[in-house]
């Protein structure tokens, strides 16, 4: 019962985050302001720890409970003082059609598309709660940190800050085991099957996140079908070591990258200001969560400066909102870059190993990368279905449109990513025979969500889809 | 014209389905290493993987009984009487490769979310009444024979120097916290040739020696020399 306690928290700060950040003016859905909260609620409450832990003070249950309330009654403030002075807002509005589209009965077409995101739902969660955290990285890295910080209450412990002692990747960011550890707490004991619901949350804010952005452009039908299309993708319901109910930060990652993206593209789309403090938080979430993350929020930032500049024709001087809000999401995660600088390097600098000599050295590597590439997203439909062929076929029917659209962002983006990976694949000293079994499929996920909105996007807008 | 339409995919799915039940119970009881080996992650078999394959008979016979269903329930009055052109997307060009698409999605999501329920029900069978414990120790096999030793052995606050190439050691970190295990930087030097005053430094107060090949061996003992 307390663990629904601790989900509920959750989501009710993420919630009242966001319609704080977002103002009255925002024209951000209903749909999209629950699917974002949940992830934005994990988030806030983990970066919450983890500045209590960098100035000292114990994470012990009563300090986390402390933590959760306070930031909820402020947030409750801020949330009802401004309603008492104003009238309908667009976001009312927008909730009111909202109600309406739904007021519309479902067509039977749709009816099953919401039976199989309702089945995939349930299979992950009776898949996570059923049975403890058996997933390899899940307990070796993840629940190992959330042990450490829930038992010991802080991160200046020897089991981080001492070299010797075995720690599997000391490095790694800790918004995942700080949620953990505030599930614990809240729910009163380090119980893994209470742990591991947070994942399968992060799932269905996924499949919300992935419907609302597709509710935006197209009708419901279309928008469900995607959806249970999506939702049913075999890596995230039934991939034993990184789907949905495994308890690794994969998922999690993928939805703070999907929000950050959306985030942004809808800035390039509609130039509010709410977008961009949305973007500033989901921009230190994403680096917040896994060491990919800062890969991908560079990425990000990237495809949306060139996105902006070539496809919206916006003027240089005009994008110094990307910059400003990027660097903003990074300076507020300035006090976990100051302590990793504390912890010792085990494993290897990935950036330090991005030299060109070292990239020519690599070139052999590059025949058996990209032949893996293509037989992890080509050859295995057990795991991403027809993900990699639906893009390939779109891309080769018309290559132009298919970089020039307006949403082409959402292509460029993991596009971008899979380079950035082939790098380092060639640069780093591990054996990828060794190395891609264990990592190719979860890296993959990271970007997965943003390549099936591209699919779905130009599915629509090269009129191989007519609707009545 | 839209019943001879509705009349083809009843008979298609009946034929189909009907190959599907029969495939399954001939498939039943073979062997699946070959299988193993095309959608494993590794390129070759592993016993959990193999455990999981065991159900593809039972997941062939589901998804035949579900499109024999399915087929039936094409000759509802309901489904005649609407022209099925309204009942999926309206297509223009390239209305094969489109069509071919989308069954090939909803192909493979019907087969992951059968897999997904059928995994999920057998394996609830299997663990009906074990303890989350019991669970923990099925799934570390015969190397649960190391985590019972040292739990069994060793007091929680102790300090343990492990030497292992496996991966395990990382398991055993979890499981057996808030034991401390430390390592030696030089992976390879022989545990008599590191330097007491190391060992001093960290209290360790057992050694707990893992062999890299198989079969898994260890020993676990306390430490001389005082600290």
């Amino acid at each position: 019962m307390r663990v629904l306690l601790a989900l509920a928290l959750v989501q009710a700060v993420g919630y009242l985050t966001l319609r704080a950040l977002a103002g009255q003016s925002s024209r951000l859905r209903s749909l999209e302001l629950w699917s974002l909260s949940f992830g934005a609620g994990c988030g806030i409450l983990s970066l919450g720890l983890f500045y209590l832990a960098y100035w000292g003070i114990a994470l012990s249950p009563t300090n986390t409970i402390v933590l959760a309330a306070s930031l909820l009654g402020g947030l409750v403030v801020l949330y009802l003082v401004p309603r008492t002075h104003r009238g309908r807002t667009s976001s009312d509005e927008s909730h009111a059609g909202e109600i309406l589209a739904l007021r519309h009965p479902l067509s039977a077409l749709e009816w099953t598309c919401l039976a199989v995101v309702g089945l995939c739902i349930v299979i992950v969660f009776a898949d996570a709660f059923s049975q403890p955290l058996l997933a390899f990285d899940a307990r070796a890295i993840w629940a190992f940190k959330a042990k450490v910080l829930y038992f010991e209450q802080g991160i200046y412990n020897e089991a981080f800050l001492e070299a010797d002692r075995l720690h599997a990747k000391t490095r790694y960011p800790q918004l995942v085991p700080l949620a953990e550890t505030f599930i614990a707490s809240i729910s009163g004991g380090f119980h893994e099957p209470a742990i591991k619901l947070l994942f399968p949350c992060f799932y269905v804010s996924l499949i919300l996140l992935v419907n609302s952005e597709l509710r935006r452009s197209f009708d419901r039908r279309y928008a469900l079908l995607c959806t249970s299309l999506f939702a049913s993708l075999p890596v995230f319901t039934i991939y034993a070591n990184g789907g949905a109910a495994s308890g690794y930060a994969d998922l999690p990652l993928a939805f703070y990258v999907t929000a950050l993206s959306t985030r942004w593209w809808r800035w390039l789309q509609e130039g509010s200001s709410a977008n961009l403090r949305l973007a500033l938080l989901f921009t230190s979430l994403t680096v917040f969560t896994k060491t990919e993350g800062l890969a991908l929020v560079f990425i990000v930032f990237l495809a949306a400066a060139l996105a902006a500049w070539l496809l919206y024709g916006r003027t240089v001087r005009s994008l110094w909102p990307l910059p400003v809000t990027t660097l903003g999401g990074l300076i507020c995660l300035a006090p976990w870059f100051l302590y990793q600088a504390q912890l010792p390097v085990v494993d290897e600098d990935f950036v330090k190993l991005l030299t060109v000599q070292n990239l020519i050295g690599g070139l052999a590597r590059l025949p058996y990368i990209l032949r893996s590439l293509l037989k992890e997203f080509f050859f295995k439909p057990h795991l991403w279905s027809l993900l990699g062929l639906s893009a390939t076929f779109l891309v080769l029917r018309s290559p132009g449109a298919a970089v020039r659209s307006r949403f082409s962002i959402l292509l460029w983006i993991p596009i971008l990513y899979v380079v950035v990976l082939c790098a380092i694949f060639m640069v780093i000293s591990w054996k990828l025979e060794e190395l891609f079994p264990v990592a190719l499929t979860r890296l993959g996920m990271h970007t997965a969500p943003l390549l099936f909105l591209w699919i779905s996007f130009e599915l629509e807008n090269s009129g191989l889809i007519l609707r009545d | 014209m839209v019943r001879a339409n509705l009349a083809l995919m009843f008979v298609g799915a009946c034929v189909c389905g009907g190959m599907l039940i029969a495939a399954g119970f001939a498939l039943s009881g073979s062997d699946f290493s070959w299988l193993a080996v095309l959608v494993g992650q590794a390129g070759s078999p592993n016993p959990q993987l193999l455990d999981k394959l065991r159900l593809v008979p039972t997941l062939i016979v589901v998804t035949g009984v579900q499109l024999l269903l399915g087929g039936a329930v094409l000759l509802f009055p309901c489904c005649r009487s609407v022209p099925l052109a309204d009942r999926v997307p309206r297509l223009a060009g390239l209305q094969f490769r489109m069509r071919l698409l989308l069954g090939g999605w909803t192909a493979t999501a019907v087969l992951s979310m059968n897999f997904g329920a059928i995994t999920l029900v057998n394996r609830l069978q299997r663990n009906w009444g074990l303890s989350p414990s019991e669970l923990i120790a099925a799934d570390f096999g015969d190397d649960y024979h190391v985590v019972r030793a040292v739990r069994e052995t060793t007091p929680e606050t102790a300090a343990i120097l492990i030497k292992t190439q496996r991966p395990l050691q990382f398991l055993l970190n979890y499981e057996l916290y808030p034991r401390k295990f430390y390592f030696y930087p030089e992976r390879h030097l022989p545990i008599s040739s590191i330097p007491e005053a190391w060992m001093d430094q960290r209290r360790i107060g057992w050694i707990l020696e893992i062999s890299d090949t198989e079969p898994l061996q260890f020993q676990l003992a306390p430490r001389k020399a005082p600290f």
